[in-house]
């Protein structure tokens, strides 16, 4: 839980490549398919876009994700 | 309810195949796997050729495909599963079914189809379906494009860890496919070098489960993370509530991270990175169509030539040629001709030939209208899935959608619908809540027109854009205010959107035609029976008398909005196909019985009126009846108060059209 405290939501971030600390998802089905994508704890991404949806690269893979789940993703400050 | 209706679609594929595929079942079975978008269906396609069966529907994650290989002289089954993630913990219906035939089906050799550059997030699976002891194969397919990100993978070193062959691929040219199969045909594994372990507790549930009921580990974790679905033991029950209350994250989230961590280490092992060079011109155009700024005119020009190659050259040089000039002038005058020498009884004479005849109407319309608007709108469709654009537009729209409630992932269904709402009925399938397949279902029914509807609506409105203009304006309210009127009242959890978006690809010509001519298959199988039977009702019907009936009854509110009394044989034609009805508008607006206002309130009522039967079925046997009914009923009064509304603000406003 500390490690929360030194962290932000991905919404609120302005650096490019950042590192995930933690997934803030309720719904597990949504936090499995995201964990499929590789977005999980740990990795790093890179952001390329953030409108209309947020658009990041996770190792070889691009994702678009709604504002509702960059919010819930807390990326290290 | 739920569990029925996925039973029914494993019962499909085994019962209901075409004549000498049943036997695709009881051959040695090589089963694929795989997440979507890793050229699954291309290597099954090459290993199958043309002895495919689709169970039903065959898009690309929704059903089954089963076929037959012969390899060396042996012939095998071979089944192409709906997209999946997770063997242990299955998130939609399509994995659950993808499950039930790994499991159930006892296949003889699974392949595993991943995309190379992303080994590390798809290795989880392979290491799954290793432990739970079947026979994997694991291929590495689009070598080409991991190559491209500067990815080299250790093949052997890999099949060496795992202790399963490996082969690597690129799918779309052939490459290594001899070799997958000569793997298929020798078949050996290994003991794996690697074991998935979890953490102390859970490895001594595990264990526990094991004794108790001697099943297999991968057995002993399911019941662990569906305990409701796989434990129906009293004791077991307890072992899974005495670990579950220890810990506060998700079971099945922490049984699932221990693969990953796995993959990550063996990945590391056996992938290396190099530098790549500049961004590649595919690359840069991703970029473009991602862009908030240069993505929506790119939007527009896509759906641009989507329209020069549906609307123009489908609907109108296409039809015009088969309709005018095939039918028209070589087939109807023969046919007419040779029925009335046949039969001597205008009545029966009526059943084929004629005006309402299962000939010149039911086949007519559907070979001359139907299929070249559906054909150029699905090989469209299919160049447009195959490049990778979809996700892309997902992307852009999500906003948008989510105002409507939907989000973005439905763009598929919906510009699916432009086609045939039929279909795309079906589609809804893969919408992830609910709420969301319901909202979907209900704009298909009411706003979004099909292509053959499109087509000839187009054509009336044609030589006055200022009514097809509004026409369009009127859907499009519709579209919008209903959407948020149903996300307001339709209780429900919000959707969420995420979507892989893969690199953009040259689509290939064969897969393309291939998919297209599935497709067509599908429609046909669909579609001309019903045409056919719309004939034979409306002979009948015209026999009896019924038919008068239902249009009197029609009239009633067609006249009350205005229109002339002959519309109401329009609409209840539009019943049986939506276009049927556009295209006794068409007639009606020829012989100058509709023009002006009225010829624009009845195209807005015919649009938003009541789908068509064969979406009608679709939407009772993929929602129930509860909500086909309520949809039915919502949209008869709906297109009745639009058009009156329509109608009534045009005359008031002194606006001629």
């Amino acid at each position: 839980m500390e490690k929360l405290e030194n962290s932000i939501p991905l919404t609120r971030a302005k650096a490019k490549v950042l590192e995930i600390i933690h997934i803030a998802q309720s719904d597990i089905r949504t936090l499995q398919k995201l964990m499929a994508l590789g977005l999980l704890p740990g990795r790093r991404i890179e952001v390329l876009y953030r409108f209309p949806s947020y658009v990041v690269r996770v190792g070889n893979t691009t994702v678009a994700l709604g504002n509702e789940i960059a919010e819930k993703i807390y990326i290290k400050q | 309810m739920k569990g029925s209706s996925k039973k029914q679609v494993i019962g499909r594929a085994h019962h209901c195949h075409g004549v000498g595929s049943e036997e695709v079942w009881e051959l040695e079975k090589i089963v694929l796997v795989g997440t979507p978008n890793v050229g699954k269906s291309v290597i099954f396609n090459i290993l199958t050729g043309r002895y495919v069966t689709v169970s039903n529907y065959p898009g690309t994650t929704v059903d089954i495909s089963t076929g037959k290989t012969m390899i060396e002289g042996k012939e095998f089954g071979v089944i192409d599963t709906p997209g999946m993630y997770s063997l242990l913990s299955p998130i939609t219906e399509e994995e659950e079914i993808s499950r039930k035939i790994l499991l159930e089906e006892k296949p003889d050799i699974v392949v595993h189809i991943v995309d190379a550059k992303n080994l590390e997030r798809m290795l989880p699976l392979t290491l799954q379906l290793i432990e739970a002891g079947m026979n994997v194969i694991l291929v590495l397919n689009l070598m080409d494009e991991a190559q491209r990100y500067g990815v080299s993978v250790n093949v052997e070193e890999l099949s060496r860890i795992l202790g399963i062959p490996v082969i690597d691929t690129i799918a779309i040219e052939g490459k290594n496919i001899d070799k997958l199969k000569r793997a298929i045909i020798n078949y050996k594994k290994a003991k794996s070098k690697v074991l998935v372990r979890q953490e102390e507790e859970i490895e001594k549930a595990i264990n526990e489960i094991i004794a108790l009921l001697g099943c297999s580990r991968t057995e002993a974790i399911l019941a662990l993370i569906a305990s409701d679905q796989f434990a129906k033991n009293e004791s077991l029950k307890e072992i899974v509530n005495k670990l579950s209350l220890k810990h506060n994250i998700p079971l099945n989230y922490l049984i699932l991270s221990s693969y990953y961590e796995v993959a990550s280490e063996i990945t590391e092992k056996v992938v290396r990175k190099t530098k790549v060079k500049k961004e590649t011109f595919g690359e840069k155009l991703s970029n473009l169509t991602m862009n908030p700024i240069t993505g929506l005119p790119i939007f527009l020009l896509v759906l641009y030539g989507f329209y020069l190659f549906v609307g123009v050259f489908g609907a109108q040089t296409l039809v015009d040629f088969i309709e005018g000039t095939i039918f028209e002038e070589h087939i109807n005058p023969h046919v007419n001709q040779l029925f009335k020498a046949l039969i001597p009884w205008p009545i029966l004479q009526d059943l084929f030939v004629h005006k309402y005849g299962i000939i010149t109407l039911g086949i007519r319309y559907a070979v001359a209208i139907i299929l070249p608007i559906v054909g150029t709108f699905f090989l469209a469709f299919s160049i447009l899935e195959d490049s990778g654009y979809l996700p892309r537009l997902a992307m852009l729209v999500d906003r948008v959608f989510k105002k409507i409630g939907l989000n973005g992932r439905a763009v598929i269904p919906i510009v699916l619908g432009f086609g045939c709402d039929t279909m795309a009925t079906i589609v809804t399938r893969t919408l992830e809540t609910k709420r969301e397949r319901i909202i979907a279902t209900f704009q298909l029914a009411l706003a979004i027109p099909c292509s053959a509807q499109l087509g000839v609506i187009f054509a009336l409105l044609a030589n006055n854009p200022r009514a097809l203009a509004l026409w369009l304006m009127v859907d499009v309210l519709v579209l919008l205010f209903i959407g948020w009127l149903t996300a307001k009242v339709i209780p429900g959890e919000r959707p969420q959107f995420f979507m892989e978006i893969p690199p953009l690809r040259v689509p290939k010509f064969s897969n393309v035609l291939i998919k297209t001519w599935a497709r067509m298959e599908w429609y046909f199988k669909e579609v001309l029976p019903i045409f056919i039977i719309a004939s034979i009702l409306i002979w009948i019907g015209k026999i009896t008398g019924i038919f008068d009936m239902v249009v009197n009854l029609i009239s009633y509110p067609v006249t009350w909005i205005g229109l002339p009394k002959e519309t109401a044989v329009a609409l209840l034609f539009g019943f049986f196909r939506r276009d049927y009805g556009a295209a006794g508008l068409y007639d009606l607006a020829q012989a100058g019985i509709l023009n002006g206002v009225p010829l624009l309130v009845s195209a807005i009522v015919l649009t938003l009126f009541v789908p068509c039967i064969g979406q009608f079925s679709v939407m009772w046997k993929e929602r129930g009846a509860k909500v086909a009914m309520a949809i039915f009923a919502f949209n008869i009064i709906f297109a009745f108060s639009i058009g009156a509304l329509v109608g009534f603000l045009l005359t008031t406003l002194g606006v001629s059209l």
